[in-house]
């Protein structure tokens, strides 16, 4: 008798347990799809901290160790008195960390610099994306993190782009193109790279330390 | 051996679907001197420099006004944590007299 109260007692412990740590643990990211980078997923602690968590990931990524957090950068740039929400404030946060953030209006196929999927597939960058799905209302604008773009060459069929939302209930998001290009063009097409300055060459990318250069015009595909 | 069979199958329809994945290099490929200063002059262009100006933050009305209320809860609760020790702090000291 006594066995089993233990018994049941320990169960619920254990049971109380699993709660607590199910409650405190971040969301979990399944899986990345095929063909996507695999950037680490970061939380933005408040709605509108969505661009500062975007830049967290991409920066980590680019870094290749978890350097940046919201919460962290956050702070920071409000010790600097910088606006977290706005683009050329980030940007000058990145440029005291020595990274650079590459802002540019673009497409999803365009030439480079400016093409999303040049970025990604090409290049191996995340890119952060602004998006807005309340219409033209620019307070409504939206930081994400592209991490790929998966082709289906079927007949009929459109290409699905998969990104990060750091403040939606699912962080992975997965659209076809004819959804995605309406959202990024009310966010002006914006889209943002964290590089190196080139005269510090990620130590990861040494085997590959140039990428496809062109040396007259700088870009190619 | 029909599961042999179906799994056969299932490979060769997987195998030979339509859907392709775009591989994009292990690690971000570095940028040249070249480059890199052929970026910041493409940046300076005024179609790219506008996104400087852009401000992202709230996904919807409903994330705005969760943090409106958040806002809110936070300035009442501290008014009420600092209220309620003054005012009892208050009765006292008008009380101190008597």
């Amino acid at each position: 008798m006594n066995r089993t109260i233990t018994k049941s007692m320990l169960a619920t412990i254990l049971g109380f347990a699993c709660m607590l740590v199910s409650c405190q643990s971040p969301r979990p990211i399944t899986k990345h799809p095929p063909g996507t980078l695999p950037v680490r997923y970061e939380e933005a602690t408040t709605y509108s901290a969505c661009l500062v968590a975007s830049v967290a990931m991409a920066s980590n990524y680019l870094l290749d160790r978890t350097k940046f957090s919201t919460d962290g950068i956050l702070q920071e740039m409000k010790q600097a008195d910088l606006d977290e929400t706005r683009v050329g404030d980030v940007k000058r946060y990145l440029a005291g960390q020595s990274l650079y953030l590459v802002t540019l209006t673009g497409t999803i196929d365009g030439k480079p610099p400016t093409g999303l999927n040049y970025w990604l597939t090409t290049r191996g960058y995340p890119v952060i994306c602004v998006i807005n799905h309340e219409g033209e209302n620019p307070a409504f604008n939206h930081a994400v993190v592209v991490i790929g773009i998966s082709a289906n060459l079927e007949e009929g069929s459109t290409d699905r782009i998969h990104y990060f939302d750091p403040s939606a209930e699912e962080p992975l998001q997965s659209v076809d193109r004819a959804t995605f290009e309406p959202l990024w063009s009310r966010g002006q097409h914006a889209m943002m790279i964290v590089v190196m300055p080139a005269s510090k060459p990620p130590a990861a990318s040494a085997s590959n330390p140039a990428g496809n250069n062109d040396a007259q015009t700088g870009f190619s595909k | 051996m029909r599961l042999w069979a179906v799994l056969l199958t299932l490979t060769v329809v997987l195998a030979t679907s339509g859907i392709a994945w775009a591989s994009p290099p292990t690690r971000p490929a570095g940028l040249t001197t070249a480059q890199f200063n052929a970026l910041q002059q493409i940046e300076s262009q005024p179609q790219h420099a506008i996104v400087l100006d852009i401000h992202a933050s709230y996904k919807s009305e409903r994330e705005r006004s969760l943090d409106l209320t958040r806002a809110s809860d936070d300035f009442w609760t501290a008014v009420y944590q600092g209220g309620f020790p003054g005012a009892i702090a208050a009765i006292l000291i008008c009380a101190a007299p008597l």
